[in-house]
C-alpha cells in the first residue's frame, strides 16, 4: 500500500488525531516534526498535515 | 460509564475517574507531572534528552531521575516524599503511576481518562504487567515537577 495510504492516514489524523505518527514516518521515510514538538499531539498533527499539503497528498 | 476500565483491569475496584478522555498525554507524562504531551522513549514522543531512548526499566529510572526521583523499596506513603511505580510487561514498560499526598495513586489510562486508585496493584494484570520498581523524591526537591 505504501504511499497510496498517506492521504487516507492524513485524513484520519486530521479528524481524530490518532497516533499515526509511526506509520507516517515509516511510509514517508522522513518526519516534518521538529524535535522540540515531539510528543505534542497538536503540533505533530499540524506538522504532518502541512507536510501533506506541501507534497499534495491532501488539499 | 467506567465499565471499560473494569474490563481492562479486573483488579480495579476502589477508584474514581478524575478527568475526561484526552489523547494529548500519556501515563508517563502524567506521572512526571505533565499533561501537554506524550513521554515515551520513541521518536514521536518527548523524552529527557540526556536519557537513552530505550524501553527499559533502567531508562525509565534515568528519565524520572532527571526529575529528582531515585529507587526505593516500596509504594508505602512516606511523609515528605512522593513516589512513582513503574510497571513492566513482557515487551517492555507497561505503565507508570504516581502517588498522591493522600497515599492513593493517580494514573492516566492510555488515551482514556485519569483515575485515582487505591493502590498500584489494582492496575496489575495483562494490560500493564506488574510493578517492578518504585521511585521516590523529596516533595519540593529541585528540579520539581515538570511542566512540559
Amino acid at each position: 500500500m505504501g504511499k497510496y495510504a498517506i492521504p487516507l492516514i492524513l485524513h484520519d489524523l486530521g479528524q481524530t488525531k490518532a497516533q499515526w505518527f509511526l506509520a507516517l514516518r515509516s511510509i514517508a521515510r522522513e518526519s516534518p516534526v521538529e524535535p522540540k514538538d515531539r510528543g505534542d499531539v497538536d503540533a505533530m498533527t499540524n506538522a504532518w498535515l502541512d507536510w501533506g499539503r506541501k507534497y499534495r497528498y491532501i488539499d | 460509564m467506567t465499565s471499560h476500565l473494569s474490563s481492562l483491569f479486573p483488579a480495579l475496584r476502589d477508584f474514581t475517574v478524575t478527568s475526561s478522555q484526552d489523547i494529548g498525554y500519556n501515563c508517563v507524562a502524567w506521572a512526571a507531572g505533565a499533561d501537554t504531551r506524550w513521554w515515551w522513549p520513541n521518536a514521536d514522543s518527548y523524552w529527557p534528552p540526556e536519557v537513552p531512548r530505550e524501553n527499559s526499566v533502567s531508562a525509565f529510572i534515568q528519565a524520572f531521575g532527571t526529575l529528582g526521583y531515585e529507587p526505593c523499596g516500596d509504594g508505602k506513603l512516606e511523609e515528605g516524599f512522593e513516589k512513582v511505580a513503574i510497571y513492566r510487561v513482557s515487551t517492555g514498560i507497561g505503565h507508570v503511576a504516581r502517588q498522591l499526598p493522600t497515599g492513593r495513586w493517580t494514573s492516566k489510562i492510555g488515551q482514556l481518562e485519569d483515575i485515582e486508585h487505591a493502590s498500584p496493584a489494582e492496575l496489575e494484570g495483562i494490560e500493564y504487567g506488574t510493578v517492578v520498581q518504585f521511585l521516590r523524591r523529596a516533595i519540593g526537591e529541585p528540579p520539581g515537577v515538570s511542566t512540559d
